[in-house]
């Protein structure tokens, strides 16, 4: 397969020349690489499809002698699934293998460039810490704002409409807006207030509380769906026992809803901390800003790669957790735990 | 002296009239029981004497506080009155002591050790001194329900509203969560209950109230009510019961 793109580079064609010509420091012996793809996917797939084969023929011959076996059955229909697994992944796998190695490496070269990885990484791991520290710092602020905002849209009674109303207004106005445009309105309007206490704010601080009141808005919907889902029950019984409206609030309904928003919460905390790159429009030298800059030195897209492995060192993990998490207290709830 | 007094309560959802020009007495000590068909009231008029719900004619009194005017601290009223609900209602993220334990501590402000001592105290008395530290989950539907015995009893209330508290529970699990009940009545607890057992009504009850059209239809001694009952709607509840072999 690799021989039909290496011939023609022996065309007078001038740019497969020139390619030729680009990738001839390259040792390797050229067209084995690209060959792999391929090559693998023949080893992998027959020996797979073999045994799916060989029980379904089996089971088929079964069924001719009039007695027809479960177990052969069975085990006909698991290695035919298994064959359609491997053949599908196998096919995938080439896929993206076969496009990296594409143009004698140069899709690979584009994004993993080993060298430039080296070079960048540190820098940029040294900005990302920003990342972490403004998303940490912020999902703090926004699960306190979000409860706050939660337990206002859920105060009962005609007394309270006013702030039930303001905190629905507050709610429904950021979620609607973009928020790379509130982080651009608060970013550079709490400064040009010229109140003491904003304009002597940090880019961080400035950048954190943009965050905050962006995804306050978002987490407090998952709040008060938490607080709507916990039985009408648990309130009338602690407000039997004597609890105020605020008290049960606080020691019954919250406790309660704040457990079962946990995977929720993780899942907008990993947005959160990808949102923090928006910041860069304020001027914040962050991961993604850094590893742009290196783009621009190096003309190599690699140092994106290398704030890629960054975000997804922490975002990874954590997805992970959120699915385990969510898994556990399912079997909690079965009483399996 | 009546401990919790209804007069001419009224109560409606929309257009619906639950409760009309109703009048109840219970005294101290009394153990009065209310029986009724599903969607007679009896549930509403316990959930509005705690004030769970509003009123919107009449008085509710407790001792000498008229709990149905709107300037009274109604937390104040439920820390005198308790209340076992149908679904037992028990805090799903605290184990069995730290349900009996979290309105000691919030509502009344007791120290950690003095509500732990009190909870452990009436966990032990309803039989559940092994199963402190279990979450509600893990316990059986009539240990859940003598778990929200305890929490209640752990406010000290003079009176206790029962809401149909073993309706929810599978018939074997009924006796363990009666006997409590049967106890706190020999002890002299006033108590106010709904309820479908007719004969646990016949054996604790001093007073059986047939609640009908929102409103107390036919009342008299256990007795009386649930064997010779006068009046015709009660007659015919007490027959339904006899068909489904309920009484």
């Amino acid at each position: 397969m690799n021989q039909t793109i290496g011939d023609p580079a022996r065309s007078p064609d001038g740019l497969l020349v020139a390619d030729r010509a680009d990738a001839g420091g390259d040792k390797a012996p050229r067209g084995v690489p690209s060959m792999i793809p391929p090559i693998v996917a023949t080893v992998v797939f027959p020996p797979v499809g073999l045994v799916s084969l060989v029980s379904a023929i089996g089971y088929r011959r079964s069924v001719r002698e009039g007695n027809p076996s479960v177990t052969q059955a069975v085990r006909a229909r698991d290695w035919a699934t298994y064959a359609f697994g491997a053949a599908l992944t196998t096919l995938i796998v080439a896929g993206i293998a076969a496009f990296l190695l594409l143009n004698d490496h140069a899709v690979l070269r584009a994004y993993f460039d080993l060298d430039s990885l080296k070079k960048s990484l540190p820098d940029i791991a040294g900005a990302f810490v920003d990342n972490l520290t403004i998303s940490i710092i912020a999902e703090v602020g926004i699960i306190v704002w979000a409860l706050i905002l939660a337990v206002g849209r859920s105060m009962p009674g005609r007394a309270y409409a006013p702030i039930r109303l303001l905190v629905v207004g507050y709610i429904d106005l950021f979620r609607a807006l973009p928020g790379l445009l509130t982080i651009l309105l608060i970013g550079f309007g709490l400064p040009a207030t010229g109140i003491d206490f904003f304009a002597s704010m940090s880019l961080y601080q400035t950048g954190a509380i943009a965050l905050v009141v962006v995804y306050g808005a978002y987490v407090a919907e998952i709040f008060r769906g938490a607080m709507d889902a916990i039985p009408s029950g648990q309130l009338a019984a602690a407000r039997s026992l004597g609890f105020g409206y605020f008290g049960a609030m606080r020691h019954i309904i919250l406790p309660q809803a704040i457990r079962s928003t946990l995977p929720s919460l993780l899942n907008w905390y990993i947005s959160v901390l990808k949102d923090t790159s928006l910041l860069s429009v304020l001027g914040l030298v962050e991961g993604l800003t850094t590893a742009r800059i290196q783009v621009t030195f190096i003309s190599n897209l690699t140092p994106l790669v290398g704030v890629s492995l960054c975000f997804l060192v922490v975002t990874l993990p954590l997805s992970r957790l959120t699915d385990y998490i969510i898994v556990r207290s399912a079997r909690k709830r079965q009483g399996k735990a | 002296m009546s401990f919790v007094k209804l007069e001419k309560v009224g109560k409606t959802y929309g257009a619906i009239n639950v409760l009309k020009d109703l009048d109840l007495r219970v005294d101290k000590h009394e153990v009065v029981c209310l029986i009724g068909p599903s969607g007679c009231g009896k549930s509403t008029m316990l959930r509005c004497i705690n004030g769970l719900e509003g009123i919107q004619h009449g008085k509710i009194f407790i001792g000498d506080l008229e709990v149905s005017s709107p300037i009274v601290d109604m937390n104040a009223v439920r820390r005198r009155v308790g209340m076992v609900f149908q679904h037992f209602n028990l805090f799903p993220h605290m184990t069995a002591i730290e349900n009996v334990m979290v309105a000691q501590r919030r509502v009344l402000g007791k120290e950690k050790q003095t509500a732990r001592d009190i909870a452990f105290r009436l966990l032990s008395r309803v039989g559940l001194e092994k199963e402190i530290d279990k979450y509600p989950e893990a316990l059986s539907g009539g240990q859940q329900q003598r778990v929200a015995i305890a929490r209640t009893l752990a406010m000290s209330p003079q009176a206790l509203l029962l809401d149909e508290i073993t309706s929810a529970l599978d018939p074997e699990l009924v006796g363990e969560v009666l006997e409590i009940v049967r106890e706190l009545a020999h002890e002299g607890m006033t108590m106010l209950l709904a309820t479908h057992e007719m004969s646990f009504a016949r054996e604790v009850a001093t007073r059986v109230c047939f609640v009908a059209e929102g409103r107390i239809y036919e009342e008299g001694p256990a007795e009386k009510i649930l064997s010779d009952p006068d009046l015709p709607k009660t007659q015919a509840f007490l027959r339904r019961l006899v068909e489904s072999h309920r009484l």
